[in-house]
Formats: structure tokens, sequence, C-alpha cells
């Protein structure tokens, strides 16, 4: 076990003048289900970008698997973008050859049978799907790397809640046991259940990154009530 | 890593282009028969009996609605390829497309080099289906009486007897006026890529920033080039045309065309390396998708 796999020190990232991520100190080791959780602005979609290498940071020192962002991390991080990020025009099967091509981890077998569970042709088009759909197809082809490290951002939001049910039941049965899940969200209650440790953001800054044991234990609460103590507004 | 870049470049190129070159070829070759039916080889005095009647309206017609066809299909070509050329870089890269493509695990000039490949080629096979075209319609215009004279294997032989004796050691001046215009056209191409990386680091008005940025690199060009035109101007040529004045007609004329072949070809590559370098330093270290 890796209990290094994120390494963050000092890991600031400014936007014009204001911090979106200041002076960030994480430690995350492998084979376990993380929460990025905060509210919206509190900088978690700019930590997922800075571990995927799609933003520089500003200060600081970021690794990952021992190197800074790059090919290599690349190499090993599964990363699901709060958006559709595939071309419209191509099909399932098109997905699943580029996976295939790009990426070695990939598992073109359990792409193809989860793309079968959820109904989707291997020559149905992006264009063509819901928006509900696409999500999973997405997610369905992310979940088929065996990564070190999937980051999901905010997989649940804008999704009803059966899906939503598939969408977690589809991370805790496919990911790689001895790589580590980060997903952001701030629907909390929906996830608490999933996840070993919590990371809670506010303004760009840790305020508390703790198991989730510790945390019903030491506070005799659950990580939601806990997240609704932390962000409360107006105390 | 690169080669898989650019089988998915042509892939989503050739979806568009494609339909556009097969339209071109359709619509010349319908051309070519209706040209051919009223001018060209296929007229003769039995066509006279159309004239006045129906059908003599209906051919000049079509002949119409073909002929402005072809303008159009042309044009669309043309105007195609380059928004292609265009549009996969700035939705590929820049937009949502560059989630994916820039946490896959390539370097950005690997990226960046597959767009440039990909982008060249098109607009040359662009160029070539274009050219087709025309050749198609000069059949159609002139029958194919002419064509057997392109396989004149003897007529060949006297016109490049002719071309050496009229210019020396033309195939070394040709094939590097084909390296100049490679790597000018190459430079044209980074040029608008760079443009675009400059264009999307602005908070919004990305694609109007694009063209700014894309006239303002034109601007800081020309303005260099003036001063090193001002500058040869003043120097006689950095002293070359003196030192030119001194050798024979045949050795100046050989050396002069060797500096002004060579200068194009060192100022193309210069600018296709600020723009290649300037556009991956940029998407590399300032990368800013929305």
């Amino acid at each position: 076990m890796n209990e290094q796999l994120i390494v963050a020190r000092g890991l600031t990232k400014v936007y014009g003048v204001k911090p979106a991520l200041d002076h960030i100190d994480l430690t995350i080791g492998s084979g376990r289900i993380v929460g990025l959780l905060g509210p919206n602005g509190s900088g978690k979609t700019t930590f997922i970008k800075l571990l995927c290498g799609l933003i520089q940071p500003t200060l600081g020192m970021l690794q990952i698997d021992g190197a800074a962002p790059g090919v290599h991390s690349k190499s090993v991080i599964s990363y699901l973008p709060d958006r559709m990020y595939f071309a419209d025009w191509m099909k399932t099967c098109d997905l699943i050859d580029f996976f295939a091509d790009f990426y070695s981890d990939f598992d073109r077998k359990k792409a193809m049978e989860m793309f079968s569970a959820l109904s989707i042709g291997p020559n149905d088009r992006i264009k063509t799907m819901s928006k509900g759909t696409r999500e999973k197809a997405q997610l369905a082809l992310i979940m088929s790397r065996k990564a070190m490290l999937y980051l999901l951002d905010e997989p649940i939001a804008g999704v009803d809640p059966a899906a939503r049910d598939f969408i977690l039941n589809t991370i805790l049965t496919n990911y790689n046991e001895d790589g580590t899940v980060m997903l952001s969200t701030h629907l909390i209650a929906d996830i608490e259940r999933v996840l070993d440790e919590a990371i809670f953001l506010q303004n760009g800054k840790v305020v508390r990154h703790d198991t989730v044991d510790n945390i019903r234990e030491n506070e005799g609460k659950s990580v939601d009530q806990l997240f609704r103590e932390i962000f409360a507004y107006g105390v | 890593m690169l080669k898989k870049l650019c089988k998915y470049e042509f892939k989503s190129i050739m979806r568009t282009l494609l339909p556009i070159y097969l339209a071109v070829i359709a619509v010349s070759l319908i051309n070519a028969v209706s040209l051919g039916l009223s001018s060209g080889p296929f007229t003769n005095n039995d066509i006279q009996i159309f004239d006045g009647t129906i059908l003599y309206w209906i051919l000049g017609l079509m002949q119409l609605v073909v002929g402005f066809a072809y303008f159009a299909v042309l044009v669309a070509l043309f105007v195609l390829t380059m928004v292609v050329i265009l549009q996969r870089f700035y939705k590929g890269l820049l937009c949502d497309e560059g989630y994916l493509m820039f946490t896959l695990p390539v370097k950005t000039w690997q990226l960046i080099t597959a767009k440039g490949i990909a982008a060249f080629v098109m607009s040359i096979l662009s160029t070539i289906t274009a050219v087709l075209s025309i050749f198609i319609l000069a059949i159609g215009l002139s029958g194919i009486s002419w064509i057997s004279g392109l396989f004149d294997f003897q007529g060949w032989v006297q016109f490049f007897k002719a071309l050496s004796k009229a210019v020396p050691g033309w195939p070394f001046y040709g094939l590097l006026l084909l390296v100049v215009l490679i790597a000018s056209g190459l430079s044209s191409l980074y040029q608008m890529y760079c443009a675009m990386a400059i264009g999307h680091l602005a908070h919004k008005h990305r694609i109007l920033m694009s063209v700014a940025a894309y006239i303002a690199i034109n601007m800081v060009f020309s303005f260099i080039g003036g001063l090193l035109m001002i500058l040869i101007g003043e120097t006689d040529g950095f002293g070359i045309l003196q030192i030119l004045g001194r050798m024979s007609y045949v050795q100046a004329y050989h050396t002069g065309m060797c500096i002004l072949l060579f200068g194009m070809l060192f100022l193309s590559l210069v600018q296709l390396a600020v723009f290649f370098f300037g556009t991956e330093r940029i998407l590399s270290r300032k990368l800013n998708l929305e």
C-alpha cells in the first residue's frame, strides 16, 4: 500500500488575485474512498484540476505516485470531469477504442459489460444519448480502467436518485481496490455510506481531514451533520 | 502516442471533409458532361435541332444551375477546410474536449503536432481535390485528346532539356522552393494556433481575442520585416550585393537564388519555431479551460 499516493505541500492556486486554493497540506494514501467536501467555490474542482495536470499550481508542491503531474500521473489517474468531454459524433465503440489506445490499464471487456448492463449499444452515438445516459457512459469508461487514482468531480450532481444509486454502486463495485477514489460533492448524505475519509474544504483551505470512523467516534455525529455545522451560514 | 493522436485527428477531420471532396468531384463530373453537351467534343450539327425548342432552354437552365453549384461547392471546399482546421484546434483542445485531451498521458507538444500534421495534410488534400475538379472540367470542355499530350514522353524530355538550358540547377531550386512553401504553410497554420492559444487566456470573448492576437502577431512580424528591409537597403544587403557584383553572371545568379531561397526558408522556420513553442508553452503552463 502506498501511503503517499497524493502529497501536497503549501499547494496554492491563485486566479487573478483571489486564491482558489490557499497553502494546502495533504497526504492521501491508496486503497480508500475519499470525499472532497465543501460548498460551491471552496476549491474542490481546482484541487482536482491540479491533480489532473489541467492547471499548474501558483505555489507549492504536488506529487502523485511520487512524481509531479505529467505523463506518468496522467497514465495512472482516471478522471471524470463535471462535464461531457467527448466529441459528440463519436459512437460507443469509438470511445472504447479511444480509451484502449491511450490507457494501457483499460479493460475493454469490462467496459463492454457495463455498456450492455446500461443497454447502451456499441453503435449508439453520444449525440443521440440523453444527458443522464451520457454521464453513465462516461462513468462506465473511466471505471473500466484499473487506475491508481480515480478523480470524480461531482459525479452525482444533476442526476435523479436512481441514477445516483447506480453511479455509487458502479464506483463501489468497479474500482481497483489498490487504488484510491476521490470524489467531490456537496451532496454528502448520499455518499456518506461509501466514504472512508473526508476532506472538508472552505475558502481554499483544508478545515478538516479525518477518517469517517474517527469523525463518528469523536464527534458522535455523521459527516453530513458535521458538514452542516462547519459550513453553517450566519453563525 | 503521436501516431494514435494523428489517427483520431484524421478520423474526426475526414468526417466533415470527405463528403465535401466527394461533392466537389461529383459536381465537377456533372459540369463536365453539361459543358461537353453544349460546347465540347460531343457537339455536332445534330444538336442544332434543339435550337429554339423547350429542350434547348432546359439544357441552358441546367447548365446555369450546375455551373452555379460548381462554384458553390468549390467555395465550400475552401471555407470548410479552413473552418474545420480552426475548429479542430479550438473545440478539440480549448473547449470541453480539452478535458479529455489534456488528461491523456501524452505531452502537450504531441497534441499540437498531431493537430498540425492533420491540418496540413488535409489542406493539401483539399488543394488536390480542387485541382482534380478543374482537370475534370477541362476534359469536359475540350475532350480527352489533349491528355495524350501529357503522356508524350519525347515532349517531356525536350521540355526538361530546354528548362535545364534556361535555368541550370532547376531541380535544386524547385526542391528548395517546395521546402520553403511547406515551411511557410506550416508557419501560417501555427500562427493561427498560437493566436487561439493567446486568445484562450482571456476570461471572456475568447474568439474575439484570438482574432485580435492574430492581427497583433501579423503587425509585429510586418514591423520586424520592415526593419529587416530597411537594414538590407542600408547595407547593400549586408554587403552581399557587392560580392555578387564581382562574380560571373552564372555564379552570381546561382548564389543570389540560394541566398534568397535559404533566406526565405530561414525566416519561415524562425516564425514556425516561435509559433510552435509559443503555443506549446502557453498550453503547458497557462492552460485555462472554461
